[in-house]
């Protein structure tokens, strides 16, 4: 397994949110996903850029959707998870499941 | 990579935004428009920056780009396109340096008389508190008419304001004093103002050491106490922190200092070296000495009307209350306007004047940026035809003069910052408030709004014209020159006609002051004051200085013992200043012309026509008066030694009063009183007629005058006259040991040339004269570099037509004609409407101008000819050159 198949944290972020929610996931709705799960302040270009970042590593695709009537005329760019994608979330799952295990958080007692 | 990725999904992301921030715009715009540029500066790398900041303006104007958009290219390419023309660039900086700075440099004068605030906290709440007697405002008396509006009040009127007016927080009363302060090295005299304690608490300034007056000290019988401004406990006491609880000596009176107040203060004006407080011979005076001014402080609230009004009501309850006199009443001034006074006009005049050199300067710049977009017309022609949008050309075009105008903004304000110190030194003195003339940020502030006014007012209409432009023509039209240039020709000709109008407006002005000048400065004076040396004296207070040597005190019923003391000082005084090497003759005056004062008392005379009381000027002169200041007499004889204090009383009378009272009869031997007739005043009886005399300026006409000896009215307080037979420098130092040797306690007088005490009275007139001068000049040069320039231009496209006429046989006068019929019509356009202009503006020069008609006739004709002959020889140059254009060279051109 060569280091490019490994899912950067972001990008694992971005992709479970993708995951989510239904196919008709555009920038926003997953940045508003993101927001909502994690709490966490992100900015729109980041996660323009990881998806762009995704899909060049074949684990998203993009269609440009027809123009819509609130939008004032701008179309939105949609973005689906595709097989490698939800292969790539497994593997890093199993990863992080297996680093997991056996860790104690509490601290431990200092040596004497 | 981030940026790759930015172009990639910019759309995307951009749309994105733009929804989002709609939907919560409806809820809470501020909170959308903070969180959509949160959004969009997180996707900016420097690259882009620029990029999507200008197209997403808070996300209103997504799709096209506004106005300001591209503005720094806009600026680079102006920047460029100046730097390659640089000849152009430099008329054009320096003909906005002139006017910027020029326009700079007068608001700076401006700025610090009529707008800096005083050096008092709330300062607008200030009010000088007068009285009013509407009885005199048409007296003949002139000094009457010039009180008739503020007339100070009595110690008793003060103290019912004091106590019963409810408009204001505080009030405070005072009055200027000179005083001989002794100690130091030698005597010193300095100015000063008595205060009651309200008048510190109405100014609310805090000492810099120590207290100024508390109620306390207002009380007869309170100890005389002194406040000192900060220069002069610098010089005098050296800074010494300690000083408060030293006495001074003023006048003679010990007084206890108590407080020094800090740098920058003043009151009531510059020059006062200390505050003191009344005396209780002053604090006692009834309801006739009236001879204080008041200043208060208007409650929090309360305006100026309103206080008016109430304090007009006040007034007529004391009438009733307290017998205050009827025929007063009573007038609030805004300190402001006191401080400033009748300077305000000629400021504005100047300003406006200034203004119109602006004007021309922008219309010179619009000019020739006219010229600039004409010879671009095909590049922004293609441009437009590319898709350029209209507002894009628009804006291009505004920003390079706006460029030009921002560095001529700079070169303005070096301009200005060179021409402070030159324009300072040539205000006149006097001026009030001179002292906070300063290039401060407000003056700054005003250059550089002044410069962006002006580079848009210049820079719209050849931008309006670009945007105008129609296209297909333009790329049809291809090089060659034709009509279309016609309507281009009328916007350049409309702005040179402008241009001459204004320029002629300033310089029929400048006509009329300049007129005006000769006039003041060769009027008859009545007395010729070539090698004559003046100063002030004051008779030391009894009990200092030199006592009066009176070897046999003679009885004087018509004087007090005060008055033959003065007498008694300073008539040795006067022979010893006779006797002074290269000095021909000494006199004294209460009054002389020019130092200010006049004054002027109800006389009753003795006529065919029975008896006459009326109101003349007065003037108590020792003998020789006449012959040091050269005044004729006409009649009769000079006041001689023998006109002593027990002599017979005896008058000389001016010619126009003999000529107005006793015409066609000999004055000599007549009799007046100077008093009313049913006065125990003494008979006085004629013996001379003097020529008239101009007394209170040049430009205030003589009035009917009558003279006594000094010896029968002394008074302690003369000006010395000294007619000199070598240059009056030279006598000068010598004059001085004279006095310190008569008198080694009395302070060394300023010794003055009478001559340039008279230049001082009209450095007003000469000022504005000057200026406004100097920025007609200005005007009518850059008119005819304007009219210049639009002829030249002309010539440059008409090049290949003289060509064509040449060729066919035209003759050089005619080429010269036709160039000249340019610029002719031009002028006599511009001169039509200046004069129409003007002759409805110079009533504003009205109060400035001396014997000579606003609408002078020789003046206005004097600035068409000068106006006519500039613009003609400007339009010669390029119709010289016209003729010597080469038919072939012209038609190969086509």
């Amino acid at each position: 397994m060569t280091k490019g198949e490994y899912l950067g944290e972001f990008e694992l972020v971005v992709l479970l949110a993708l995951a989510r929610l239904d196919e008709a996931a555009y920038g926003m709705s997953i940045y508003d996903e993101i927001v909502a799960t994690t709490g966490r302040e992100v900015s729109i270009q980041a996660v323009y850029v990881t998806l762009n970042r995704l899909e060049k590593k074949g684990y998203v695709t993009s269609k440009v959707g027809g123009p819509a009537e609130d939008r004032g005329g701008r179309s939105r760019k949609y973005y689906t998870i595709l097989p490698s994608g939800l292969s790539a979330l497994t593997l890093s799952r199993t990863m992080y499941d297996s680093l997991w295990a056996g860790v104690r958080l509490k601290p431990r007692t200092t040596r004497p | 990579m981030a940026s790759f990725a930015i172009g990639a999904v910019r759309e995307a992301i951009r749309s994105d935004l733009a929804e989002r921030f709609a939907v919560m715009a409806r809820e809470d715009l501020l909170g959308a428009k903070r969180w959509y540029w949160g959004q969009a500066l997180r996707c900016l790398s420097p690259t882009n920056r620029i990029n999507v900041a200008r197209r997403t303006r808070f996300g209103v104007r997504l799709a096209r780009g506004s106005f300001l958009s591209g503005s720094p290219q806009d600026v680079r390419h102006a920047a460029r396109g100046l730097a390659r023309q640089p000849g152009f660039t430099l008329t054009a900086v320096v003909t906005l340096g002139i006017g910027i700075g020029a326009t700079t440099a007068i608001f700076s004068v401006v700025n610090g008389v009529l707008l800096r605030p005083l050096p008092y906290p709330s300062p607008e709440r200030l009010v000088n508190v007068w009285q009013v007697n509407t009885g005199w405002f048409d007296s003949p008396n002139l000094s009457l008419r010039s009180w008739a509006s503020e007339f100070p009040a009595s110690m008793p009127t003060f103290h019912d304001w004091e106590e019963l007016s409810a408009v204001f927080q505080n009030v405070g009363a005072y009055d200027d004093r000179s005083y001989t302060l002794l100690g130091g090295d030698r005597p010193e005299r300095i100015y000063g103002t008595r205060v009651t304690s309200g008048v510190w608490r109405a100014l609310g300034v805090a000492p810099l050491l120590g207290r100024t007056f508390g109620p306390e000290d207002d009380g007869v019988g309170a100890a005389p106490l002194a406040v000192l401004n900060h220069s002069f406990w610098e010089r005098r006491f050296g800074s010494d922190s300690s000083v408060a609880g030293t006495t001074i000596r003023l006048n003679g009176t010990a007084h206890t200092v108590v407080g020094v107040m800090p740098a920058g203060f003043y009151f009531p004006g510059a020059g006062y070296s200390v505050w003191t407080t009344f005396d209780d011979e002053s604090k006692a005076t009834d309801r006739n000495r009236q001879y204080l001014f008041a200043i208060a402080r208007l409650k929090p609230g309360i305006d100026l009307d309103r206080a008016q009004r109430e304090m007009e009501a006040l007034t007529a309850r004391l009438v009733e209350s307290r017998g205050h006199n009827p025929d007063f009443g009573v007038r609030l001034v805004p300190r402001i306007n006191q401080v400033v006074g009748d300077v305000q006009l000629i400021l504005l005049v100047l300003l406006g004047t200034v203004g119109v050199v602006l004007l021309i300067s922008c219309v010179n710049i619009a000019n020739m940026l006219l010229v600039r977009a004409t010879d671009r017309r095909r590049e922004l022609a293609i441009r437009s035809a590319l898709g350029a949008w209209r507002g894009r050309l628009v804006r291009q075009l505004l920003s390079e003069s706006l460029v030009l105008a921002v560095i001529g903004g700079v070169t303005g304000v070096l301009i200005a910052v060179a021409a402070f110190r030159p324009l300072l030194a040539a205000l006149p003195s006097g001026l009030p408030r001179a002292d906070e003339i300063a290039l401060d940020h407000r003056v700054l502030l005003f250059a550089a709004a002044v410069s962006v006014v002006t580079g848009l007012v210049a820079g719209s209409l050849p931008a309006l014209r670009a945007g105008r432009a129609d296209v297909l023509e333009t790329l049809q039209e291809g090089s060659r020159s034709s009509t279309a240039g016609r309507r281009r020709n009328w916007a350049q000709g409309s702005l040179v006609v402008s241009e001459i109008a204004l320029a002629f407006v300033l310089l029929v002005a400048a006509g009329l002051l300049v007129k005006s000048f000769m006039q003041l400065t060769s009027v008859e004076r009545g007395f010729n004051a070539e090698r004559v040396l003046t100063f002030e004296f004051t008779v030391p207070a009894s009990g200092l200085g030199r006592p009066a040597r009176s070897a046999t005190p003679r009885p004087a019923a018509s004087l007090s013992s005060e008055q033959l003391r003065w007498f008694e000082y300073l008539t040795p005084l006067r022979d010893r200043l006779t006797a002074v090497p290269g000095v021909e003759s000494a006199a004294l005056a209460d009054n002389m012309p020019f130092m200010g004062g006049t004054s002027s008392g109800t006389v009753t005379l003795e006529t065919s026509s029975g008896m006459h009381e009326t109101n003349v000027e007065r003037s108590a002169v020792s003998p020789s008066y006449f012959r040091t200041l050269g005044i004729p007499i006409t009649r009769g004889r000079e006041f001689t030694g023998e006109d002593g204090p027990d002599a017979k009383p005896v008058a000389i009378v001016s010619d126009g009063m003999a000529q107005r009272y006793w015409p066609n009869e000999d004055p000599l031997g007549r009799r007046l009183k100077r008093s009313t007739l049913e006065s125990d005043s003494p008979w006085v009886t004629i013996v001379g007629v003097a020529a008239d005399v101009r007394h209170q300026g040049l430009d205030v006409a003589p009035r009917p005058k009558i003279y006594t000896p000094y010896a029968q009215a002394p008074r302690s307080r003369v000006d010395v006259l000294l007619k000199t037979r070598v240059p009056p420098a030279v006598v000068a130092g010598a004059i001085r040991e004279a006095i310190a040797d008569y008198d080694p306690i009395v302070p060394l007088p300023n010794i003055r040339e009478l001559e340039s005490v008279i230049s001082l009275s009209v450095a007003a007139p000469r000022f504005r004269t000057g200026l406004v001068s100097l920025l007609a000049i200005i005007a009518g040069l850059l008119a005819v570099v304007g009219v210049y320039g639009v002829v030249a231009y002309t010539m440059a496209q008409r090049k290949s037509e003289m060509g064509i006429r040449m060729a066919l046989g035209a003759k050089q006068s005619d080429v010269v004609r036709s160039v000249l019929g340019r610029g002719a019509a031009l002028a006599a356009a511009g001169l039509a409407i200046g004069a129409a202009i003007a002759w409805a503006a110079v009533r504003l020069l009205n109060s400035f101008l001396f014997q000579t008609s606003a609408h002078d006739p020789a003046t206005f004709l004097a600035a068409v000819i000068v106006l006519a002959l500039a613009a003609l020889a400007a339009s010669y140059l390029p119709a010289r050159r016209a003729t010597r254009v080469d038919p072939v060279e012209a038609l190969r051109a086509e």
